[in-house]
């Protein structure tokens, strides 16, 4: 178990290699494109990367509630700017215009909701220490900036920053400035395509022959030990030819079972046994290890571990995983790792982690520097049992060890002292082995901005245990709609990863073979329902103890915000 | 209100009873003098009345005075100050002062006065004393303001040519403890100053080069705490055409750096419709431009003002009995600010006011 969460820290850390460049804390001017940003949304507590806002014109205002020209400007902002656009679908491009409000004053909840609400600001990020805001303009507020996020825009490039002020007292018409910097930004010229004479002889089409390849299993089914009436499946990763798939009991073949997933459901003693699967083509034919199933009663096994990779700025610029926990307390371990990142030859790290644990909007427990609180035995005990990589001692990685009710929780991790950096959040299940009455996972998410190539989002897990986890997992965009949430993803594909093998996949979850029992699924962990035909994308596996990650991705390279979910499935 | 009724009352009463009560209570020839101003503008009321007993031993002359002023506002924050609501506020201001003269010999006459002042001493300070009270009352920090001011007045007149010719040098330092402004930012609430000191010294000419010219000339140097100094000058005449009509005139200055600058004049016409009883008309005009700015996060200096005023009065001379009324009106007009951030809009705002004033004496 150790070996495998050991591996799992290292493929993460190989991700935030491949990914991180460095931060750049030069100040933005017009004309520049602005890099993304992760900040807090007061409303929800969720993380929100300014790429959420593609398409969009993003107007952006921070402000102080104390501020009198944050005060001056807010109602006229609103009126000139956040109305004035939405009566009339956007500008005059028809580009829609974002109004976002950034809060600089940590604290001071009832003044600074009182000045969202007597002004209407809607969605309002938290930008404490000025992490962004500092940026655009250094010292002082209100601040505006305009960013275009539009793609294809004929007169800016996406996300350049169009236009920045300091204050609002400076000129007698800012909302004739900020229009005008609005409404500069044009559609894209339509070109028609050229016309292309066809040749006056069509050679003709030779098709050339197909040379099938023979059939490779790059992952065959593993032992599984599951409970009575728990689903069981076996996976067949085919990287050679196409195959047909024939899978075998006790060297007696399932009939009906020629997919690459292997699926029983309500195991009982009677599916009990030794499973293979061939693979066969033209070609050539594969047959697999064999892999036991067995039904136990008394095994249990738990969502013990998840690590988010996170671009971690001062406040919350962050991805922000959160966490159910069910049934009981939990110990929980709770690292942010930044100096340690090193020793893995990553560069740009973090380098003075602070955690902090909410509760709701509350915060329970936080650590700066992890050695430096009284039970920097116990975190490095508990670190060392379960398999975490080392903190060396003295250095300023942070980490919590925290006994916790049932309930909610969400983790944030930032930069001490205007530091920014990457950082790698993670979170164990800490409870000592055969420790009873203690509550489980149930439900792990991370919200985030899903980008192309390395930047996908990759939470990883990890299942602790002897028997086999049934999770359900989500990768949820377009339902997010429905949350509010803009800049959403509109295809989400979910791949599921063992170590590096992908080992299962789907696009649009109402497309899935399985469609009714993620509908029985969803119903039974609680998640919200998705909508028929919608493109959200959902799997419902089951999984013997080990690390994973669960890779979201748009479909066609598209991008956009998305909520990677895990429940456990009972 | 009050005491000046009670004490015209008393007046008439000695008046009645004794004119020569005065040197047979004091010791001395006495003089009752009241006086009542009402400022009226749509949304600001102010009154002040001050009464004064002046006693004359010969050598020696000594006033005292008591004032009581009303402040009136109808406090408006603008539309987008979330914090600030709208309500009626009046406070009162008392105040006492003591004057003493007294003639060293025919041409040196020496001069003192010590006076205090417990209260708002105009309606700018009590509305922003209401805009920073709603803004931070109850924030760490915050403290009522409990505005009082003394002052004391040192001088000299010197009559360097009989009758014609006098000149005056004077200094005053007076201690306010005003409604301070506050500056708020992320650490916390902080008061502006609390107390100002003012010192002035003044050196005034007094000339009477014909029987029907009265000209005077008067070059004022202050500086108050944290500002730099401030330079006036004023002249004045008074001249008489006929045996009826007396013209006054007067124009002054006064600067500081960097920016304030301020000038005015006025005229006044009077006609003496019986041996005792003139009609007078006057005006004035006044410019300056807009106060130094002293802000801390955000000014609430006044703008450029330029104001206009006018009155008509009726002024009697008995023997005994002496009084003035007059109904007037001022017209303010401030210059145009930032209105999109300019908190302080609604104070700076133009008004017409009606000005009511009465003065009267008594001699007993």
């Amino acid at each position: 178990m150790k070996r495998s969460r050991a591996f799992f820290a290292l493929v993460t850390v190989s991700v935030l290699v491949l990914s991180s460049s460095p931060i750049r804390a030069a100040i933005y001017r017009a004309g520049e494109t602005v890099e993304n940003f992760t900040l807090t949304d007061r409303a929800t507590g969720l993380p929100v990367n300014l790429t959420d806002f593609a398409g969009k014109i993003v107007f952006l205002e921070w402000f102080a509630w104390w501020c009198p020209f944050c005060q001056a400007a807010a109602p006229q902002v609103r009126s000139g700017i956040s109305d004035y656009y939405a009566a009339r679908g956007g500008n005059p491009a028809g580009f829609p215009v974002l109004h976002v409000a950034l809060n600089l004053q940590p604290g001071q909840e009832a003044d600074t909701q009182r000045f969202i609400t007597a002004y209407g600001l809607g969605l309002t990020l938290n930008d404490f220490n000025r992490a962004v805001a500092d940026r655009f303009q250094p010292g002082g507020q209100p601040i505006f900036a305009i960013i275009n996020g539009v793609e294809g825009s004929a007169s800016h490039r996406q996300w350049e920053l169009i236009f920045t002020q300091l204050g609002y007292a400076s000129t007698q018409a800012p909302i004739t400035d900020f229009r005008r910097a609005i409404d500069g930004i044009r559609a894209a010229t339509v070109v028609a395509p050229p016309v292309v004479t066809p040749p006056l002889v069509v050679p003709p089409v030779v098709t050339p022959p197909v040379a099938v390849a023979a059939p490779l299993l790059a992952a065959g089914p593993r032992d599984l030990t599951v409970r009575p009436g728990q689903l069981a499946q076996f996976f067949a990763v085919n990287t050679g030819g196409t195959a047909a798939h024939e899978w075998h009991r006790n060297g007696t073949l399932v009939p009906g079972a020629t997919g690459d997933v292997l699926t029983l459901a309500n195991v009982g003693p009677a599916e009990a046994g030794r499973y293979t699967v061939t693979l066969t083509n033209a070609t050539g034919s594969v047959t697999s290890a064999v892999a036991t199933l067995a039904v136990d009663a008394t095994a249990e096994s738990s969502l013990a571990n998840v690590a988010t990779r996170a671009s971690a700025g001062t406040g919350a610029e962050s991805l922000i995983p959160g966490f159910v926990i069910s049934g009981g307390p939990k110990t929980v371990l709770v690292r942010a790792a930044g100096p340690a990142l090193a020793a893995f030859g990553l560069s740009g790290v973090l380098a003075d982690p602070q955690l902090k644990l909410f509760s709701g909007e509350t915060v329970i427990a936080a650590n700066d520097d992890w050695s430096s609180v009284s039970n920097a035995a116990e975190v490095a005990a508990a670190s060392a049992r379960l398999g975490a990589f080392a903190f060396a001692p003295g250095t300023r990685d942070a980490a919590l060890l925290a006994t916790l009710a049932p309930g909610s929780y969400t983790v944030h991790a930032s930069g001490a002292g205007s530091t920014t950096g990457v950082a790698l959040v993670e979170l164990y299940d800490a409870d000592l082995p055969g420790a009873s009455g203690r509550g489980s996972f149930v439900n792990l998410a991370t919200r985030g901005f899903v980008g192309t190539g390395a930047n996908v989002m990759i939470p990883g897990y990890v299942i602790s245990g002897t028997a086999a986890k049934t999770l359900l997992i989500r990768a949820v965009g377009p339902a997010l709609a429905s949350f509010g949430v803009t800049g959403i993803l509109a295809d989400p594909v979910l791949t599921l990863f063992s170590g590096s093998q992908p080992i299962l996949g789907n696009d649009n979850w109402s497309d899935a073979p399985n469609v009714a029992q993620l509908r029985s699924a969803t119903t039974r962990v609680g998640a919200f329902p998705l909508a028929e035909g919608s493109k959200d994308a959902v799997l419902l596996v089951t999984l013997p103890p080990g690390s994973y990650t669960v890779q979201a991705a748009g479909a066609g390279d598209t991008t956009g915000v998305a909520l990677v979910e895990i429940y456990e499935v009972p | 209100m009050r005491p000046v009724v009670a004490l015209a009352m008393l007046c008439v009463v000695i008046n009645a009873q004794s004119a020569e009560l005065g040197r047979r209570v004091f010791g001395a020839a006495a003089v009752a003098e009241f006086g009542y101003e009402v400022l009226h503008a749509s949304d600001i009321a102010l009154t002040q009345a001050a009464d004064t007993l002046r006693l004359d031993w010969g050598k020696t002359d000594a006033a005292l005075s008591l004032g009581l002023g009303t402040l009136a506002i109808d406090y408006a924050p603008v539309s987008f100050d979330f914090l600030g609501s709208a309500l009626g506020r009046r406070e009162t201001a008392v105040s006492a002062q003591l004057a003493v003269r007294h003639r060293a010999d025919p041409q040196l006459e020496l001069r003192g006065s010590i006076g205090a002042r417990d209260g708002f001493d105009s309606y700018r300070a009590l509305w922003l004393d209401e805009f920073f009270r709603q803004r931070f009352e109850g924030r760490p920090g915050y403290q009522r303001a409990e505005p009082w001011g003394m002052a004391f007045s040192g001088g000299a007149r010197w009559e360097y040519q009989p009758a014609s010719g006098f000149a005056q040098l004077g200094y005053a330092r007076s201690q306010d403890d005003v409604a301070p402004g506050y500056e708020i930012d992320f650490a916390g609430l902080r008061r502006g100053a609390e107390t100002l000191v003012t010192d002035t010294v003044t050196l005034g000419f007094e000339n009477v080069p014909t029987p029907r010219l009265r000209t005077r000339a008067e070059f004022r140097l202050s500086t108050t705490s944290g500002r730099e100094p401030r330079y006036g000058s004023e002249i004045s005449a008074r001249f008489s055409v006929g045996e009826r009509w007396i013209i006054r005139a007067d124009a002054g200055a006064s600067d500081e750096r960097p920016t304030f600058r301020a000038h005015y004049g006025g005229v006044e016409l009077e006609f003496a419709a019986t041996e005792s009883l003139a009609v007078f008309l006057g005006g004035q005009l006044y410019r300056d431009t807009g106060e130094v700015e002293n802000a801390l996060l955000f000014t609430s200096a006044a703008p450029g003002l330029r104001s206009g005023q006018a009155a008509l009065g009726l002024r009697h001379d008995g023997e005994r009995l002496a009084w003035r009324v007059s109904v007037g009106t001022v017209a303010g007009d401030f210059a145009a600010t930032n209105r999109n951030t300019d908190f302080f809009q609604n104070l700076y705002r133009d008004r017409h006011w009606l000005a009511l004033r009465a003065a009267g004496s008594w001699k007993f």
